[in-house]
């Protein structure tokens, strides 16, 4: 296995918290994603190990989700969201933006393996449309130029970590319903920062 | 008219840490819940929630009591909590989830006290992180003071209660494909009959699953008595409920609000009205599968079946309003993209309907139409919702690709001419 | 009947039993509802959405998948009303709008549901003007199944075969919405013993053979309904030829043997019958070589060791010949004044088996009947593929499963007990006392229980296996299925007076007791563990005939070699299998050259020898071959002729097996069996699978390897003068100390296992030089 001992133990933790292995396998694939930042075919067989099920059932799971990436992912993955409250606010202006700047198709990854680019589908943040998401971490009332804003900070601050309401703090504006007090936890990586995947931090 | 706040009461008078447990407990957080440990029976709770005449709040609506006594008597049986908000306009779970965590966790107590369930999941989808980590914190305090765990409260109940994380996958809004998911397969709705949850649901198990506001509403309910929740809003609609409103309106948000005013009336003064004092073309009344509504349709109140009632459905209760210069084929397009996104390819008529449709739009949006392709469009809706009628006659195991049809029957009932002004008229050789 | 409800269909009052699906009422009353995803053997899915119908319900007229609703009583159905035809030809067109229009060159095109049903239910003309899904084309996705996922219609036929039937869910969905697609996972092949029943079974032609591809059309095909003979199961199946070869096997629908299903052994080892190495004339030996000779020639030679009553002749008898060629034999053997103890059947594992009158045979589908299922024998899944499947079904359907060690370990995952190391020995002995293994008291104590019970290695003593039999016996209501694998072996004890095996034979036969034997379709030297000592037997024998197909091992050391026909479509005949359910066997091919059928070469000896009172016909050996069976169950031509009796009749019988008590010796520290796959010679010449059964091998637990010192993967095997480098395998489930030795690969005949065998770790260095 090509899992450290740390991250077998911790996949092992995981799957204790079901009645049944198997569904351990959602949570196993987001540690697998924030291991390699995509979903390894190494990493698939250890999951199909540690659950016990076949290679070929593991990545029939994981293609199925959106969020399980299956190429290798950058440090930022940024998705704007093109559903239809953010479409009639003009997220395909925000999208061109981010295009621009980052010189990306959809679903594309730079060389450098610093920007992921995708539009995606309804984030839940309608309210504050049109609506970023980087590494999950939600960022509300876009314009086209703290759009250009944000990518630009990123890309000359690179911070390891993502915090949503630092983001928003910075580059939003409309927000979807008042956050109230702000938050300093984040995330590293094209990973949902979640404690029971251990992809959460705060800023200090 | 105004909010009637009972949901999001804990938060608005506690902004600066509403979630934490020390705050809810100010707030008289988790007395319910013990006191109904300690005092009541599983019966009396029932009956509570059934008096209250409370209807899921994911988007069907379904009476809430009468679930629960559907639930098969089993050793084992399982809540979820269907946490995986992702109806396109529907952001209300989310601020329940990031902003009163504990207010969900006291009504999953409450539930499973009134369940006899010893083991509880919340499904959140995988883009929450921020609410998710909040429910994650909210649930390890919990068990640290012993509202979760072994015998809560001192009583003889046990409760385990794991916060998972979804991966993007609208389906898994669906029951059985949320179960499905939750078992480590892929998100693909289940045969109704014979799987409904109740009887076969999580492993095969008698499963409850509800929505977070649902569950949410449960402390009060048993609190305040079902009889008092069943006096507000409307017969058939009852209680409150928050809306979220988005669109082309000035104050878009989330409101909580009794069932029973117009459209009209809640955008004008909770929404702000539309910006620039522009006329609403349509508006959708209940998340991205309802069909829409035309702007001169503002006077239908805001209740399950006044919504029903004009074909269409007050959904997850998302209204999203669309301004008088939306281009409504790009709207369209927009949610049947999604639609065609979030298929999980299982149904023939879903799976390749659904892009077929967007392949359309797509052409016709771009100026590429042909004037054969509004029949075409009609027709490929027909093999998926045979009829186009309302509620959907469906060709499919579940309504997503039904739902893909909404936007499309509107467009095409409402806004005819509109499609065809798009489509270039003479064809250069 | 009267629990029957009624059901309105079309108008149509039918009638059927409580819980049927409804598309398999409508069928069983003549009212064909078209579908793809729907397979009577699977789950249903309700995907493809083809099989649409409308049923009234109190709040109206409601569509429904018919292959997901079960009849209840005055349910009112219509497989034909206007919006149910509007949602097939919906669903036909949108399965079109991506499939591609390459029926031309498709193995499918003219047996294909997709083709027939768009014809029945289809739009006229497409309305798709967009860029149809492209995938690469045809993908290999193992040595015999190629995939075209542009064909593919999502309909999860395959992928539920491998989770369901088979459990090696090795080919699923892939991606999800418009972009899923059936696959395996990159360096996974789909490599089931089972594979085959997907091609078979897929509605398109996304799933198709390597030995099928391009070969033949459909309406090309000449076809016949036969038995396979690989092992003693039995699988009906129909054999296809064009141009007088043999293209292709299916399996048919036997509801009480196969069901539809084959190994992908059964399958797929027929492309030998088309070899050019086939024998296609008599050869006789020479001092220095052999030459080609006639028949004539043959018989007149041997009529005169023969016509020498004082000569004494004695037969091996490969498994897979007809219960007439058996009877032919005996009848042949019974005139030289022979009488029956001079047949000997080319099988190592033979004991005398649990056969009398107060046992009570089991059938096949007695499996789903029963409370608990019992299994101590070779591995099933090896020796008798399509058993194994029957077992698994069982298993889902809620029977109890028990199995001893160490040899059924792929079931042991599936198994409610698995015993293994601490209760059974490494010589296969049960070690504790088993009224006092309370598992196995649970499930079976007055519980109706079928044993599948034989042999699991040939060393293990008849007394050990007699102690599980006994305790059965005595604490369930026991039905049993002797677990002999050799194909005819039934028909063989149903046949010849007396059975003895290769033991025997090694034991008794030399050149004091025989002076002339034939060998028929056998190759003990190439592949019985009594090897060595069969091999010096032959040597010594003054004239030994082989009758065979090919030269091997056994047939090139033979005096005379006669070219035979094929068990596998060059013959007809009847077949007898594990629960005594006798079938046909029927010839769609000619045999190449001068080959000719056993019992029509002992049947021209005979008229040479000038006997008398022999059978004259096919008809005739095949009468006789049931002489003593009631005339109505009488597996006679005439009668399996007759449509009720197409899936074969039982008749239960005594068989004489009169192998000698003694154990063989062998080390406690392995055990032999045979592997699905081996390098028989027609499995050496049938190309698609040659290379399945190519690898060399032993498989041991870690320990056990750890304590030989292995680490490269490799090792050498070690004995007297003989060095065989072979890989070892890691199998978990087996006791410390216990290796298996496949005995049906290659060299491991060249390995005396009476004897001891040294396990030597294999340097880097000698690894390469065997590659």
């Amino acid at each position: 296995m090509s899992w450290d001992e740390k991250l077998i133990k911790q996949a092992k933790k995981i799957v204790k918290l079901y009645p049944q292995k198997r569904s351990a396998l959602g949570p196993l694939l987001h540690l697998a994603q924030s291991k390699d930042g995509y979903i390894s075919d190494d990493s698939v067989s250890v999951i199909s190990e540690l659950v016990g099920i076949t290679e070929v059932q593991v990545k029939s799971v994981s293609t199925f989700y959106s969020m399980y990436k299956q190429e290798p992912t950058g440090k930022y993955l940024l998705s704007v969201c093109k559903s239809i409250s953010c479409e009639i606010n003009n997220s395909n202006s925000i999208i061109d933006v981010v295009k621009d700047f980052t010189g990306l198709n959809n679903n594309e990854t730079d060389e450098e393996g610093l920007f992921t680019f995708e539009a995606v589908e309804c984030i839940g943040a309608c309210g504050g449309a049109p609506a970023i998401q980087v590494n999950y971490e939600t960022v509300e009332g876009l314009s086209t130029e703290n759009t250009l804003n944000l990518c630009e900070w990123l890309k000359n601050e690179t911070p390891d970590l993502v915090v949503a309401d630092e983001l928003q703090n910075k580059f939003g504006g409309t927000k979807s319903f008042d956050w109230a007090i702000a938050d300093n936890s984040g995330t590293t990586g094209s990973v949902p920062g979640f404690q029971t995947l251990n992809t959460t931090k705060d800023k200090k | 008219m105004k909010e009637t706040i009972l949901l999001t009461k804990h938060m608005r008078e506690n902004p600066e840490d509403s979630h934490l447990i020390k705050s809810y407990e100010k707030s008289n957080g988790y007395t319910t819940a013990k006191k109904t440990l300690l005092g009541s029976s599983p019966e009396k709770v029932l009956e509570e929630i059934k008096a209250s005449n409370i209807r899921g709040r994911g988007g069907a609506g379904f009476p809430t009591g009468v679930k629960w006594g559907f639930l098969a008597e089993n050793e084992e049986r399982y809540l979820v909590i269907n946490a995986d908000e992702s109806e396109p306009g529907t952001f209300k779970d989310r601020i329940l989830l990031e902003r009163d965590p504990h207010q969900l966790i006291e009504g999953i107590i409450i539930t499973c006290f009134a369940a006899n369930i010893k083991n509880a999941f919340i499904y959140i989808r995988g883009e929450y992180a921020k609410p998710a980590r909040r429910v994650q914190s909210a649930v390890e305090q919990a068990y640290q003071n012993g509202y979760l765990g072994k015998n809560i409260f001192g009583s003889e109940m046990d409760l385990d209660l794991v916060v998972h994380l979804g991966a993007g996958a609208y389906i898994c809004g669906e029951e059985t494909a949320l179960l499905n998911s939750l078992e480590g397969r892929r998100g693909e709705p289940r045969l109704k009959p014979p799987y409904f949850p109740a009887v076969k649901g999580l492993y095969m198990k008698p499963t409850l699953v509800n929505n977070v506001e649902t569950i949410s509403s449960v402390p009060w309910i048993v609190e305040n008595t079902g009889e008092e929740y069943n006096k507000l809003g409307v017969e058939g609609s009852t209680g409150t409920r928050i809306f979220s409103l988005s669109g082309h309106v000035n104050s878009p948000g989330n409101y909580e609000i009794e069932m029973g005013s117009t459209f009209g009336d809640f955008v004008e003064t909770l929404g702000g009205g539309i910006r620039s004092n522009k006329k609403v073309k349509a508006y959708i009344p209940g998340g991205a599968s309802a069909p829409w509504f035309r702007g001169d349709q503002l006077d239908i109140k805001m209740t399950i079946d006044d919504v029903a009632n004009n074909n269409s459905m007050l959904g997850s209760g998302a209204v999203v309003m669309m301004d008088e210069d939306t281009n409504l084929v790009n709207a369209a397009k927009s949610i049947v993209s999604f639609f065609a996104h979030e298929s999980c390819g299982q149904c023939t008529p879903c799976r390749e309907g659904t892009t077929w449709l967007e392949m359309i739009l797509d052409r016709v949006a771009s100026g590429r139409g042909r004037t054969s392709d509004l029949e075409l469009l009609l027709d490929i809706c027909d093999n998926i919702s045979p009829g186009l009628s309302w509620p959907p006659k469906m060709t499919t195991i579940c309504p997503l690709g039904p739902s893909a049809v909404s936007p499309i029957t509107s467009l095409m009932k409402d806004f005819r001419e509109e499609v065809e002004s798009m489509i270039p008229t003479k064809v250069l050789l | 009947m009267s629990d029957n409800v009624k059901i309105n269909v079309n108008g149509l009052q039918i009638e059927s039993e409580p819980n049927k699906l409804l598309i398999e009422a409508c069928e069983d009353s003549g009212i064909h509802i078209p579908r793809f995803c729907w397979h009577k053997r699977l789950d249903p899915v309700g995907m493809c959405r083809m099989c649409l119908v409308e049923i009234e319900t109190p709040r109206g007229k409601m569509l429904v998948p018919s292959c997901t609703t079960e009849v209840s009583d005055e349910m009112v159905v219509d497989t034909e009303s206007e919006i149910v035809k509007k949602a097939q030809e919906g669903v036909l067109e949108f399965l079109l709008i991506n499939h591609p229009l390459d029926c031309p060159i498709c193995d499918k095109a003219g047996e294909c549901p997709l083709q027939d049903q768009t014809m029945a239910y289809g739009p006229g003309e497409s309305r798709f003007v967009e860029e149809k899904r492209h995938f690469e084309k045809p993908i290999p996705i193992s040595e015999i199944i190629l995939l075209d996922r542009e064909r593919c219609i999502l309909c999860a036929r395959c992928t539920r075969f491998s989770d369901e039937i088979s459990g090696d869910p090795l080919i699923e969905f892939i991606q999800r919405g418009n972009k899923t697609e059936v696959n395996t996972f990159p360096n996974e092949p789909f490599k089931s013993y089972f594979s085959g029943n997907t091609v078979q079974i897929c509605p398109v032609g996304a799933l198709t053979s390597t030995s099928y591809r391009f070969k033949a059309r459909p309406w090309d095909l000449k076809s016949t309904r036969s038995t396979c003979n690989g092992c003693s199961m039995g699988c009906s199946v129909e054999l296809n030829s064009s141009q007088n070869k043999m293209l292709r096997i299916l399996g048919v629908d036997n509801e009480h043997t196969n069901q539809g299903w084959l190994c992908d052994r059964g399958r797929y080892n027929f492309e030998y019958l088309n070899s050019d190495q086939r024998i296609k004339a008599p050869l006789k030996k020479t001092e220095s070589d052999r030459e080609e000779t006639t028949l004539q020639e043959v018989y007149s030679d041997l009529s005169k060791i023969i016509e020498d009553r004082s000569n004494k002749i004695t037969f091996l008898l490969g498994s897979n010949l007809t219960n007439e060629e058996f009877t032919s034999f005996n009848e042949f053997s019974n005139k030289l004044g022979n009488h029956d103890n001079s047949i000997y059947l080319n099988e190592d594992i033979l004991f005398k088996g649990f056969f009398d009158e107060n046992i009570e045979n089991a059938k096949i589908e007695d499996l789903n009947k029963s409370d608990a299922i019992i299994i101590w024998a070779e591995d099933l899944k090896e020796t008798l593929p399509v058993l194994y499947l029957r077992v698994r079904q069982a298993v889902k359907n809620g029977v109890k499963l028990v199995i001893f060690g160490h040899t059924n370990s792929t079931l042991a995952d599936i198994a409610d007990v698995y015993y293994s190391g601490e209760t059974v020995s490494n010589n296969f002995e049960i070690v504790k006392d088993i009224s006092k293994l309370k598992e196995i008291k649970e499930f079976i104590k007055d519980k109706n229980v079928t044993a599948i019970l034989g042999k699991a290695s040939p060393h293990q003593s008849d007394q050990s296996i007699e102690k599980l039999f006994t305790y059965l016996k005595d604490n369930a209501n026991l039905k049993l299925l002797n677990a002999f694998n050799g194909g005819n072996s039934f028909g063989a004890f149903q046949t010849l007076g007396s059975v003895k095996g290769n033991r025997e034979f090694s034991s008794e036969v030399s050149k004091e007791t025989t002076d002339l034997l034939f060998v028929v379709g056998a190759d003990p030297i190439g592949k019985s563990i009594f090897s060595s000592n069969i091999k010096n037997i032959i040597n010594e024998i003054p004239t030994v005939v082989a009758l065979d197909l090919f030269m091997h091992e056994t047939s090139e050391l033979a005096d005379y070699i006669v070219p035979t026909s094929s068990t596998l479509g060059e013959k007809e005949g009847t077949f007898t299998n594990i629960e005594f359910r006798t079938s046909r066997i029927d010839k769609l091919i000619p045999s190449p050259g001068q080959a000719l059928s056993d019992w029509e070469f002992i049947s021209g000896l005979s008229n040479f020898c000038k006997f008398e009172g022999m059978s004259e016909s096919l008809t005739d050996l095949n009468n006789k071959s049931f002489d003593s069976f009631d005339l109505d169950t009488k597996p006679t031509f005439d009668n399996l002729d007759k449509p009720r009796n197409l899936d074969g009749i039982i008749n239960t019988s005594v068989p004489n097996i009169t192998t000698t008590d003694e154990s063989i010796e062998f080390s406690d520290s392995f055990f032999v069996g045979k592997k699905l796959y081996g390098d028989k010679v027609t499995e050496r010449h049938s190309k698609s699978i040659s290379l399945l059964g190519s690898s060399q091998f032993i498989e041991g637990n870690e320990s056990t390897f750890e304590k030989y010192k292995l680490n490269s993967g490799k090792c050498i095997l070690v004995q007297e003068n003989i060095e065989i480098t072979v890989s070892y395998k890691i199998n978990p489930s087996l006791p410390d100390g216990l290796i298996f030795f496949p005995k049906n690969r290659r060299n491991m005949n060249k390995l005396d296992f009476s004897k001891n065998i040294q396990i030597l770790p294999s340097h880097s260095m000698e690894v390469l030089n065997v590659n």
